[in-house]
């Protein structure tokens, strides 16, 4: 008799909320299919940026001719940075081709790669290694102003302020700003860590006159 | 429970509850639910745990690696405080890297590790890959499979993180051109060295100069902690006289040894082979009995066509060169032109002839006795020497002295006295000994150390005769030292200070009655025409004025000297030029390793860690 009654009690509770029951279910189902459909999307992505990063590095080892080998790398970089802007397959891809600029005498190109890779690149410390790049391309193709400009740009160099300073009083020295390299080398100096020594940074320093007397 | 929620069914909340329930179980699993590994960490880096377990599994495999690395393993020679640190800092770099891999949303799908594994070279057996390896492999690091798949996905995504921060990076011909011309310029300087005695008369040093010294230094004059120690050691080399070991044992290994030789002696055999006839098998073996020319029968029947023509001659060989049964049936011939056979070989039927024998004389039982006896008297001493370290240790812990240790191995107790935790002469430099010696039982209790194996081949039990606590030396007895260390610190001082008042005057030379050196065109590195110290000071110094100089004061092991760099002459462009080429590749890669190392050390700077 209880079981009759019981199963009444169900009856009538599954008239009243089965609807809603069975809504909420056949919504989370969906929810959870769109994510995954959504999450597989974005994996087939990532896994595409990273075969063009692939066919990047690719050209490297490639024995083709120099210009032809330019030319397979900056069709895949190109693509790469057209599709998945976003990935940083992109950003790395960007920054070995502007290397390869650089082998190739070609700092202007390589400066361009670097400036797209970081506008991309948003998580530190990516952005600074690739700043330190920048400024240095900039300062191959003999644009020390502009070395100097984008080193203090931006946030502040952190760990990086050896390599920072190091690099700006190289611009400055070959601007014929013998004191400001001074300064610059000196704060490279300073944000060493107290047991390094620079070996090149002294090189450097030791080349340029003493400090003006105050 | 179940009536509970059913009562409470028709509340909203507790329907999507259950809902989120069965999704969440369906989708992720029991784990999503429960969660929580439970683990002991060692260290947390930005909320993820390092645990016990895995910092101890990469211990024990850098211990292998460091023991694989010394010539004669010894754990004990393992500093362990010090490979945890490394260990430890390891993998908090590793977990940063890991971290910062997976917010960059790097990563590798499942085909990708399945590719990786199936062409890894370990796993493979008969150039195929082996499931069976592979589990193997990944149980015996203690993984499971699942562990093991992300560490490839890891090691392989650092690896690609490395390779493109380090290696995209360049340098640029304007540095290098200018490292290449400062490392080739050279400097001309003028040097002033003025000796200590220059100023002794000047200096006086008082008693209260003495005692401040004291009181500011007083780690300088303290006396380390020593023990004087005696000790026994059981040398295998000396455990059995080769002397003492009886004549017939020696012989009975003389007999072997010549024995063996034997086996050593050639032969120079002729055959005929015949390789499937038994008729021509039966001719020659009836033409041999009727005495008919071996050599001619070989010409004419042998099958061997290459020995043949020489009459069957195989020239003379060991018993090794030759098929089990042939050598048999040659060496079984007992004098020169002795016949064997038919012998079967796999070749076929073979007459074989004896032509010739060489055989050296064994050498004489006299000869070899000394060598022999030093041979089984090594053996002999090798069992012993484990036998004795057994009962040594045993006897040493037993007892509160070295007297039945002694007696037991028939070993001299020696002594020596100052012995100090480090630097010391064997057998005192082994670590272990050492650690065990200054331990509380051994300083102060008491006890004999343990056995402590120095070498292969010595072992050592030491007690302690008397302990000498670190303590401070009397300032009677180093007053002596202090003066003359004060002195030549305020002669230093004194010389530096009118060193550096005068470093412009014309006459500063003769104020200290000395003469200037002048050096010219001295180059930076491995030039000979000035000593290192003023080379390396003269080329640190700042670029001096047009027509002027800059000057500074170093120090010298028995003075000071005044430099003043008066030029800096640049090197010819071509070679200078020529170095620059090789530098701008050296420093391409310097840029890179230096980004990837602050690259890891920004990481360490903004991240959160704590070492339990």
């Amino acid at each position: 008799m209880a079981e009759d009654e019981e199963l009444e009690a169900f009856k009538q509770w599954w008239k009243r909320n089965g609807q809603s029951i069975l809504f909420a279910i056949v919504i989370a189902v969906l929810a959870v299919a769109g994510w995954q459909y959504w999450e597989s999307r974005e994996a087939n992505a990532r896994a595409e940026a990273r075969q063009g990063f692939d066919s990047v590095i690719g050209t490297l080892s490639s024995d083709q001719e120099s210009e032809e080998r330019l030319a397979t790398m900056e069709y895949s970089l190109d693509n790469l940075k057209d599709k998945y802007p976003d990935s940083p397959y992109a950003v790395f891809s960007a920054m070995i081709a502007a290397g390869v600029y650089m082998d190739e005498g070609n700092p202007e190109a390589a400066a361009g790669e670097l400036q797209w890779a970081l506008d991309q690149a948003h998580q530190q410390p990516l952005p600074r290694v690739i700043r330190l790049r920048l400024a240095r391309a900039q300062f191959a193709s003999g644009n020390y102003e502009g070395v100097v400009e984008t080193l203090q740009a931006g946030s502040e160099a952190g760990e990086f302020q050896p390599l920072y300073r190091e690099l700006e009083g190289d611009a400055q020295h070959a601007m014929g700003n013998d004191q400001a390299a001074r300064q610059a080398y000196q704060a490279a100096r300073e944000a060493l860590d107290e047991d390094s020594n620079d070996r090149l940074l002294e090189l450097k320093l030791s080349d340029l006159a003493a400090p003006e007397a105050s | 429970m179940l009536q509970n929620i059913r009562e409470n069914a028709q509340g909203t909340i507790a329907k999507t509850i259950i809902v989120l329930l069965i999704l969440s179980l369906s989708v992720w699993g029991l784990d999503s639910i429960v969660g929580g590994s439970g683990e002991a960490s060692v260290a947390t880096v930005n909320g993820e745990e390092i645990t016990e377990r895995e910092f101890e599994r990469s211990v024990r495999i850098a211990r292998q690696q460091r023991l694989q690395e010394m010539d004669t393993p010894d754990s004990s020679r393992i500093d362990t405080d010090q490979l945890n640190e490394e260990v430890l800092d390891r993998l908090i770099r590793e977990k940063l890297i890991e971290q910062d891999i997976r917010e960059r949303g790097l990563e590798l799908t499942a085909q990708d590790i399945d590719r990786m594994i199936t062409q890894a070279e370990q796993f493979r057996v008969d150039g195929a890959f082996s499931q069976e390896r592979f589990t193997r492999a990944v149980r015996n690091q203690g993984m499971t499979v699942e562990g093991f798949r992300e560490m490839i996905e890891r090691d392989h995504l650092t690896r690609v993180l490395q390779a493109v921060i380090q290696g995209s990076a360049f340098s640029t011909e304007t540095e290098s051109k200018r490292i290449a011309r400062l490392l080739t310029q050279t400097r001309d300087f003028d040097v002033l060295e003025v000796p200590l005695s220059a100023v002794m008369d000047d200096v006086t040093v008082s008693e209260s100069e003495i005692e401040s010294f004291y009181a500011d230094n007083k780690a300088m004059f303290s006396q380390e902690e020593s023990v004087d120690v005696a000790w026994i050691t059981l040398d295998q080399a000396q455990l059995v006289d080769p002397d003492s070991i009886d004549e017939e044992t020696v012989r009975a290994r003389y007999r072997e040894r010549i024995d063996e030789m034997g086996q050593t002696e050639k032969r120079n055999p002729a055959h005929i082979l015949i390789a499937d006839d038994a008729d021509r098998v039966e001719t020659v073996s009836n033409a041999l009995d009727e005495g008919a020319d071996f050599g001619e029968l070989a010409r004419q029947y042998s099958d061997d066509t290459a020995s043949a023509e020489d009459g069957g001659e195989l020239g003379l060989s060991g018993r090794n060169a030759f098929a089990e049964p042939f050598s048999e049936a040659l060496f079984s011939i007992e004098e020169k032109g002795g016949i064997a056979g038919p012998v079967e070989t796999s070749f076929g039927t073979h007459f074989i002839k004896l032509l010739d024998t060489e055989k050296q004389d064994p050498p004489s039982f006299s000869d070899m006795e000394s060598e022999l006896r030093q041979e089984i008297a090594q053996e002999q001493a090798g069992n012993r020497f484990v036998e004795l370290s057994e009962e040594l240790a045993d006897i040493a812990y037993s007892e509160y002295d070295l007297k039945a240790p002694s007696e037991l191995i028939d070993a001299e107790i020696q002594t020596r006295d100052g012995v100090t935790r480090d630097g010391n002469r064997a057998p005192f430099d082994h670590p272990q000994l050492k650690e065990q010696l200054f331990s509380e039982d051994v300083r102060e209790g008491g006890f004999n150390t343990e056995l402590v194996e120095v070498s292969q081949d010595r072992a050592v039990v030491a007690r302690v005769r008397e302990y000498h606590p670190e303590k401070q030396k009397e300032l009677d007895t180093v007053r002596e030292q202090i003066r003359e260390l004060v002195t030549e610190r305020k002669a230093r001082e004194m010389i530096e200070q009118r060193l550096s008042e005068g470093a412009d005057s014309e006459s500063i030379a003769g104020t200290f009655g000395v003469e200037w050196e002048t050096y010219q065109d001295v180059g930076r590195q491995g030039d000979l025409g000035a000593p290192a110290i003023i080379r390396d000071a003269a080329f640190g110094m700042p670029r001096p004025p047009e027509d002027g100089f800059s000057t500074e004061v170093v120090e010298l092991p028995d003075g000071m000297a005044l430099i003043r760099l008066t030029g800096i002459t640049g090197s010819e462009d071509n070679t200078a030029a020529m170095m620059a080429e090789n530098i701008q590749s050296q420093l391409g890669q310097r840029h890179g390793q230096s980004a990837y190392y602050y690259y890891l050390e920004q990481l360490r700077s903004e991240a959160e860690i704590s070492r339990d």
